[in-house]
């Protein structure tokens, strides 16, 4: 019976024990790759960076382990000045309250509508637990504000067209210029303009603009090819109109050298025995002209009777 | 066996009395300790510590890490009489706990007095500046950051006496016009825009005319060009010509005139024509001989 009683009294004291160890090993945590730990004791920080690994701190209720990702980037969509109407979003619910469709106002009072992307990391865990509750709201209340105060001094065409770039430059230090300033811990990435354009309603006069500087490019080199063509055709043209009366030159050249070298022969002939050769030269004519007459009508002069006529070499 | 029970005892009280009396204090927060309603002390600090135990004093925590909040939207009248609807984000801590315990009991509802009293700021400041000076070109001239600045050192001074807190920031969340202004912004854009694009239309105009103009001057100076230099050659060939014939044909004036004339007769009388001649014609006089003679 005594023996019952101490073995039950030693069970007991075993699992005391082994409870004990088991609340002292609570106290194990292990912090990940991409994490920080802040170890606090009793509510005051006692490490404020705790590396990855396996570590270990007092059990509950003396230590506490809050542990933030560091290294992994955040990504938030600053949708507040687009049209986006999903339920729940900052644009229907300014909507809801206002009746207007959000947008941002650019230097030259014209409306635009912009989404901002936004990747962000935890730089300063301490910061980032204790100094500020809501960080990723004040985040976008800050890239909001910055949003506002860089469009505020441009022009909508830069806006929408090659300001981007500064743009997104600018908020990115001014943003991270006041979390900074409010100990917010975050350190902002990356920040990109998207669906930067002007509100539905007036796209169709934007994309007017746009067409109009293509068919300016097109009337312009509608009048290049025109001239490229034409120009050419001209030389062309001169070129065979030099060509030709080049050739007229050479033709008549040719023909007066034919002529003359014809007629110079005839005169070395005429000059042997000058009336026979023009005699010959007359009948031969004759000859060879008068087949090709139809009539002819001989008139003797002598004689006082006109019209007595002979007809000759007649085919009929 | 009773000295053991005694001892049970006393630390079953000893851990109760560590438990309604012990407290820690994070590093998010304050405590303002009070007895009975009653504040007693504040603890600024984070650490382990030491009440009354149990309902003697209540410890009452209070949010020591600043939170941001938006305010409703609101239409203004800028100094110029320009409507302009705002919303603006604040950013606050408490900064006094013992008076924020006692003026206010939430901090949604210090949010809505914030709200208000920013709102109001924004009333009277934003009549010291026109639209210029809120949107303008000339990024110098934009003076939003200074209407902030305005309003943050305005309502610090009365948001720390009234609730005990401090306002770290106070920034423009968003701009907006009634909607009737929104709807003649949208029309002087798409005005713009219009006689943008017909700009461009001229431009394209304009230019391809100067390019014809140009192309149809160049097309006829080459064209005139080459009627020129034809016309030269043509010349230059009839004078060469002439001056063959008139070298050749002066050997023999008469012969010249003969052989010409006969050319000439070959050329006329081709083609079934009519030929009148004389009987004193060269061909016939011999014939008329014959006649007259009889043979």
């Amino acid at each position: 019976m005594k023996n019952a009683i101490s073995s039950g009294k030693k069970f007991a004291l075993y699992v005391l024990i082994a409870l004990i160890l088991l609340y002292l090993a609570s106290g194990i945590y292990s912090i990940g790759q991409t994490q920080a730990g802040v170890q606090q004791r009793f509510g005051r920080i006692t490490n404020p960076n705790v590396k990855p690994g396996i570590h270990y701190a007092l059990p509950w209720p003396i230590d506490k382990v809050d542990k933030v990702s560091v290294k992994i980037v955040q990504r938030i969509l600053i949708d507040d000045f687009s049209s986006n109407f999903e339920k729940n979003s900052a644009p229907y619910a300014f909507r809801e309250i206002t009746g207007l469709t959000p947008y941002c106002i650019s230097g030259d009072n014209n409306i635009v509508n912009i989404i901002c992307a936004i990747q962000y990391t935890v730089s300063n865990p301490v910061d980032y637990l204790f100094k500020i509750k809501g960080n990723e709201r004040l985040l976008r209340d800050i890239i909001c504000n910055c949003t506002i105060k860089s469009l505020a001094g441009l022009q909508v065409d830069e806006i929408l067209t090659y300001g981007k770039r500064p743009i997104e430059n600018t908020l990115k230090a001014e943003a991270q210029k006041k979390l900074d300033s409010l100990n917010c811990g975050l350190i902002i990435s990356f920040v990109e303009l998207r669906g930067v354009r002007p509100p539905v309603t007036v796209q169709g006069a934007f994309d007017d603009v746009i067409n109009a500087k293509i068919d300016r490019r097109k009337i312009v080199s509608q009048a290049q090819s025109r001239r490229n063509e034409l120009l050419p055709q001209a030389k062309a043209t001169a070129t065979r109109m030099t060509e030709k009366a080049e050739t007229y030159k050479l033709q008549k050249i040719l023909a007066a050298h034919g002529e003359t070298q014809r007629f110079v022969k005839q005169l070395e002939a005429y000059r042997k025995m000058k009336e026979v050769t023009k005699k010959r030269l007359y009948f031969e004519f004759v000859k060879q002209i008068f087949p090709e007459i139809e009539k002819v009508y001989i008139i003797d002069r002598e004689g006082d009777r006109v019209g007595a006529k002979i007809k000759i070499f007649s085919d009929n | 066996m009773k000295a053991k029970f005694l001892l049970l005892i006393i630390v079953i009280i000893v851990v109760g009395l560590a438990y309604y009396s012990l407290f820690t204090v994070n590093e998010k927060e304050f405590v303002v300790v009070t007895r009975f309603g009653k504040p007693v002390r504040t603890l600024e600090q984070a650490g382990l510590y030491f009440k009354r135990p149990g309902l003697l004093e209540t410890v009452n925590r209070i949010e020591r890490r600043a939170k941001v909040f938006k305010t409703q939207p609101i239409q203004l009248l800028l100094g110029d009489k320009n409507p302009l609807i705002i919303t603006c984000y604040i950013c606050w801590k408490i900064s006094d706990p013992l008076t924020f315990l006692q003026s206010v009991t939430s901090s949604d509802i210090v949010d809505q007095k914030i709200g208000d009293m920013v709102n109001s700021l924004l009333g009277s400041t934003l009549g010291d500046y026109t639209i210029e000076n809120i949107i303008n070109v000339k990024p110098e001239l934009v003076k939003i950051e200074e209407i902030e600045a305005r309003i943050l050192a305005e309502s610090e001074q009365k948001a720390i006496e009234k609730y005990g807190i401090k306002i770290i920031d106070v920034g423009v969340r968003r701009l907006a016009y009634p909607q009737i202004v929104t709807q003649s912004v949208y029309n002087r854009m798409r005005a713009e825009r219009d006689k943008e694009a017909k700009k461009y239309l001229a431009e394209g105009k304009e230019e391809a005319a100067k390019i014809e103009a140009q192309t149809d001057k160049e097309v006829a100076q080459i064209i005139a060009e080459a009627n020129k230099e034809s016309e030269i050659l043509k010349g230059q060939g009839d004078k060469e010509a002439m001056n063959i014939y008139a070298e050749a044909y002066g050997q023999d004036r008469g012969f010249f005139e003969f052989t010409k004339s006969l050319e000439a007769c070959r050329e006329v009388l081709k083609n079934k024509s009519t030929l009148i001649l004389s009987t004193e014609s060269e061909i016939f006089k011999y014939l008329k001989y014959t006649e007259e003679t009889g043979e």
